[in-house]
């Protein structure tokens, strides 16, 4: 019944005209990128590289689809909350503000399968957008500029990993950047159960990702004991498997905040879902 | 009294002349050796420790052709010091250019090597001094220092194992040590906006020292190269 019923809220995903604006909205984005990189890519580089330049010259192809993939990764990485949000926090805010949440509820399934079928089409929308994102930046990345060794670029230096060394890689970080994802999703969820309209919820999530950021960023002591519990702390997550050595108890402290927060904001959503009074 | 200043005066002169005329003796007998190569190719791994850097080491093709043809081949990502690869023979065959002298003898690698500084006449080019440590009956360069107004000072030691590039006055290996200015990349590039805190404290030190190291393997000297290989 549940599998039944996700069917449908797949449908109802997909007929949404809404759905289809995040896909637009990565696609030009990622081709605009491209094409700015194709056109003016070697003085980005120049720009990264020139500390160095004046003492060490870099040979081979530095401008190649894995850095253009990883560019592309994470200058997006920050606008896909909101378009994650866009969806997934109308999923049940939508239905009430609509007055079909009274009718779906009468269906012979319990309030938490309605929400757990929700959840898992908001998943796989979330998970098809990360995957449309990385067919766009790794694999047109590829075909427009190539294989190579891939430079990675930290605010304290360059990591440079061997085109053999990458695909798992990338494989891996968006693994871990779709648990980032599924913890925007998450919540926006749960906030979604709160409200009577969609409008709500997106602007909340996306308030809570950028009230965090800032405290993220701030490098004020008052906020280093609460620093590393916010999820959006962890958000960046994938960038550390293209680190080396891998830090592997960061990444893992980053899975299990995440993984956490999934619960946690789950449980809410679960817990406000089931003794929510619809009134229409 | 005068004459007694003069003498000394022209025998001061006079050596200085006899050193210069020594040093650019044993400058021009490296040369001549480096000459005898018309063109080269070899394979080299090139293994690179710089500060803030993190690579792997990588193998490469290096070809070489009179005059100054150069190019490294390289399927992957390759960090090279920007000069000291051709740069001996660039800086020494002009020999009207600079002022050669003898300034001691050293021991390199266990090698008696003579010190041989290279001043410019003009203070117009980049080079500002140019050091080198030569062995004189191998006419063999050992080391050297080239310090370049744009560049900073570089360090080169050259490693002679095989006879035959030897006889070329090619190493088998070479070590080149340069300036690694304060490296940092903004944040919005980096996009690292969570890492409030550089987990690489060495970043204070605003130059640090980085070494690379080459080895260099099956020479090809004087087989001929096209000219293609080196059009881009």
């Amino acid at each position: 019944m549940i599998l039944k019923n996700t069917y449908n809220e797949i449908i109802k995903i997909a007929a949404k005209p809404r759905t289809y604006i995040s896909v637009i909205a990565i696609t030009v984005l990622v081709g605009i990128i491209l094409f700015a990189m194709k056109i003016d890519g070697q003085n980005y580089i120049s720009f990264i590289t020139a500390s160095f330049e004046q003492t060490l010259s870099f040979e081979g192809k530095i401008l190649n689809g894995n850095l253009m993939a990883f560019i592309i990764l994470q200058m997006l990485i920050v606008q896909i909350p909101l378009l994650v949000a866009l969806v997934t926090g109308d999923l049940i805010s939508g239905e009430a503000a609509m007055g079909s949440l009274r009718m779906l509820l009468t269906k012979p399934i319990s309030r938490t399968g309605v929400l757990v079928s929700k959840y898992m089409a908001g998943l796989l929308y979330t998970l098809i957008l990360l995957l449309w994102m990385g067919v766009l930046s790794v694999v047109v990345g590829k075909m427009l500029f190539g294989d190579g060794d891939m430079m990675v670029l930290n605010s304290d230096g360059l990591v440079i990993l061997k085109y053999n060394d990458v695909n798992w890689r990338f494989i891996t970080a968006f693994g871990i950047a779709f648990l980032a994802l599924a913890t925007v999703a998450t919540l926006s969820i749960m906030l979604s159960c709160f409200s009577e309209n969609s409008i709500g919820p997106i602007v909340t999530t996306m308030s809570i990702i950028i009230l965090f950021t800032i405290i993220g960023t701030l490098d004020v002591p008052v906020f280093d004991n609460i620093r590393p519990y916010l999820f959006t702390t962890h958000m960046a997550a994938w960038r550390s498997m293209f680190e080396d050595p891998l830090p592997f108890a960061q990444i893992k402290q980053s899975v299990v905040v995440l993984l956490t927060h999934i619960f946690v904001f789950f449980g809410i959503a679960v817990y406000q879902f089931n003794k929510k009074d619809i009134l229409s | 009294m005068k004459l007694k200043i003069y003498s000394v005066l022209i025998l001061f002169i006079f050596t200085l002349k006899l050193n210069s005329q020594t040093a650019n003796t044993i400058i021009f007998k490296v040369y001549k050796k480096m000459m005898l190569a018309n063109d080269y190719s070899v394979d080299a791994k090139i293994k690179s420790d710089i500060p803030m850097i993190k690579i792997l080491p990588v193998n490469a093709k290096v070809y070489f052709k009179q005059k100054d043809k150069f190019k490294i081949e390289s399927k992957s990502i390759a960090i090279l010091p920007k000069q000291g690869f051709s740069d001996f023979s660039k800086t020494i065959k002009d020999t009207n250019s600079y002022f050669a002298m003898i300034a001691g003898e050293e021991m390199v690698n266990k090698t008696k090597t003579m010190i041989i500084n290279l001043i410019p006449k003009m203070d117009t080019g980049d080079l500002v001094l140019a050091k080198f440590w030569v062995n004189k009956e191998q006419s063999l360069v050992y080391k050297s220092q080239l310090t370049t107004k744009s560049n900073g000072t570089m360090l080169i030691d050259y490693f002679y194992f095989n006879t035959e590039p030897q006889k070329y006055g090619l190493p088998d290996s070479m070590v080149f040590t340069v300036d690694v200015k304060k490296f940092k990349i903004p944040k919005a590039v980096a996009a690292d906006l969570n890492k409030t805190k550089s987990s690489n404290n060495n970043n204070d030190k605003p130059v640090k020292k980085g070494k690379i190291y080459i080895r260099f393997k099956n020479y090809a000297i004087n087989k001929g190269i096209s000219d293609k290989v080196f059009a881009k």
